[in-house]
C-alpha cells in the first residue's frame, strides 16, 4: 500500500520541527530513517499514525486521508513506538487478544505468533512483569498478529538480545516478501543501510 | 468494541482492586470524620447530610476517575487504541460506563455506613434514591470523563482534574442535593422534578459532548 506525505508541517511551541515535508513510498517500500535526536523521528512516526496531530499538509494511505475524524484509513497501519503501548494489568496473551479486537481481527493465532517470538511460557504473566526485551517481543507479536501493510518501526531493536534481533529480521524479511511498506527509525546506521532499501536523513 | 473497552477496564480491575477498594475507603473516611465533626449537634446533621453525601461521591468520582485514566497513561497503553481504527468516542463512552460502575460499586459499599456513622433515617423511596444516585453520578462521571480526557497527556494530571471538575460538576452537585434533600424531607417528586431534570440533562448532554470532541482532545 502507497503512503503519501505531503507538506507536513508541525511545530512545537512556535518552534518548527517539520516545514513542507514530503515524503512518497511505493507498496512494499522499505525506509530507513535516522537522525540526531530531536530530529523529529519519532514526531513524523507519530503523526503517520494519528497519534500526534499536524499543523498542515496531508497524510495519505492508499487512497484516504488520515483525518482523526476517520478511522478507516488506521487499518492499513500499525505503529510499534519504543513506548511500550500496552497494558501492564493485562496479561501478553489478553493484551494481543485486545488489540487483534480494535483491529477487526480474529484471534484465532495468536498462541501459534506468541510460540513464533519464544513468548509462549510467558502469555498467562501480566506485562508489568515482562522485562525491557519481553516486551519488545510482544510488540513484534503485535504487528505480526494484526498483519498491516504498512508498518511504523520506532526503534525496534531496542532491548532485544541476539536471538531477538534475528527474529525480528527474520520478521522483517518475511514482511518484506509480502511487501509491506516500512518505515523504520534507527540510530544503528550500519543496520539500516544492510536491512532498508533507501534511508532517509532528518537533520 | 464498546464492550471490548468495558471488558478491559473490568478486567484490569477485578486483578487489582485498586479503584474500587481506594474509593471505597477514601469514602469511608470522609464519613468518619463527617460523623465525629457533626458528634456535637446531631440534628444539624439531618439537614446537611444530602449535601455532604455528594461531596463525598464527588470526592470520591475525582479518586476513580484519575485511577481510571491512569490505566492509559501506564506505559502509553492509549497508544495502542489511539493509533487503531476506531471511534475515540466509543472510548469516551466506555469510560463513563466504567466509571458509573466503579463510582457506583463504591457508593453501595459506604453509603450503608454513611446513614449509619451519621444515624440518619431511611425512611424514603430507595427506587427514587437509586434513581438520583444513578443519574447524579452518571452526570459527574460524564464530566469527569471529558476533563480526564482533556488532561490525560498534562504533567499536572492529578491537580489539575479536581481543579476543573469540582466547578464544572458544581451545578450536579447542587441538582442532586436538592434532589436526595427533597428526597429525605418527603416530598412529593413534582415539587423536585426540575432538579432531576437538570440532573439527566446534564448526563444527556454532556455524554454526547464528550462523545463528539473526544476525537480531538486526545491527540498528543
Amino acid at each position: 500500500m502507497n503512503l503519501q506525505v505531503t507538506n507536513l508541517s508541525k511545530s512545537f511551541y512556535h518552534s518548527p520541527v517539520f516545514q513542507s515535508f514530503s515524503l512518497k513510498m511505493e507498496s512494499g517500500e522499505k525506509i530507513g530513517l535516522s537522525g540526531p535526536n530531536g530530529s523529529g523521528k519519532t514526531t513524523l512516526l507519530k503523526m503517520i499514525s494519528g497519534i500526534m496531530s499536524i499543523d498542515s499538509g496531508k497524510i495519505r494511505i492508499g487512497e484516504n486521508d488520515v483525518n482523526p475524524d476517520e478511522p478507516d484509513p488506521r487499518k492499513n497501519l500499525y505503529y510499534l513506538g519504543h513506548s511500550v503501548g500496552l497494558y501492564p494489568g493485562l496479561t501478553g496473551y489478553e493484551n494481543l487478544t485486545f488489540i487483534s479486537g480494535l483491529y477487526g481481527k480474529t484471534s484465532r493465532n495468536i498462541s501459534n505468533i506468541l510460540i513464533k517470538v519464544r513468548l509462549d511460557s510467558a502469555d498467562d504473566k501480566l506485562v508489568k512483569f515482562y522485562s525491557q526485551g519481553m516486551l519488545q517481543r510482544l510488540k513484534l507479536a503485535s504487528a505480526i498478529v494484526l498483519d498491516p501493510d504498512i508498518l511504523l518501526l520506532d526503534e525496534p531493536l531496542t532491548g532485544l538480545d541476539v536471538d531477538g534481533i534475528k527474529l525480528f529480521e527474520s520478521v522483517i524479511v518475511e514482511w518484506n516478501e509480502l511487501r509491506k511498506t516500512m518505515i523504520i527509525v534507527s540510530h544503528d546506521s550500519d543496520w539500516l543501510r544492510t536491512n532498508t532499501d533507501r534511508i532517509i536523513e532528518l537533520k | 468494541m464498546l464492550i471490548h473497552f468495558i471488558l478491559k477496564d473490568l478486567k484490569i480491575e477485578w486483578r487489582s482492586k485498586e479503584i474500587i477498594t481506594s474509593m471505597f475507603l477514601f469514602g469511608l473516611s470522609i464519613t468518619l470524620i463527617f460523623a465525629l465533626a457533626f458528634q456535637v449537634a446531631p440534628m444539624l446533621i439531618r439537614t446537611f447530610a444530602p449535601g455532604l453525601l455528594w461531596v463525598v461521591i464527588l470526592f470520591t468520582s475525582v479518586l476513580g476517575l484519575n485511577r481510571l485514566f491512569s490505566l492509559e497513561r501506564e506505559e502509553h497503553a492509549m497508544w495502542s487504541w489511539i493509533s487503531a481504527p476506531v471511534d475515540r468516542g466509543t472510548v469516551y463512552i466506555s469510560k463513563v460506563i466504567s466509571a458509573l460502575f466503579f463510582v457506583l460499586m463504591s457508593e453501595i459499599l459506604f453509603i450503608v455506613p454513611f446513614f449509619i456513622f451519621l444515624n440518619l433515617p431511611a425512611n424514603f423511596s430507595f427506587f427514587q434514591f437509586a434513581l438520583i444516585l444513578f443519574l447524579g453520578t452518571g452526570a459527574i462521571v460524564s464530566v469527569g470523563c471529558l476533563i480526564s480526557g482533556i488532561t490525560l497527556q498534562a504533567g499536572l494530571r492529578d491537580v489539575l482534574i479536581p481543579i476543573l471538575l469540582f466547578p464544572s460538576a458544581s451545578p450536579v452537585a447542587i441538582a442532586a442535593t436538592k434532589c436526595t434533600e427533597s428526597l429525605f424531607d418527603q416530598k412529593p417528586m413534582t415539587e423536585w422534578n426540575f432538579w432531576f431534570l437538570i440532573l439527566g440533562s446534564f448526563f444527556v448532554i454532556f455524554g454526547l459532548f464528550g462523545y463528539m470532541v473526544f476525537n480531538r482532545i486526545v491527540e498528543e
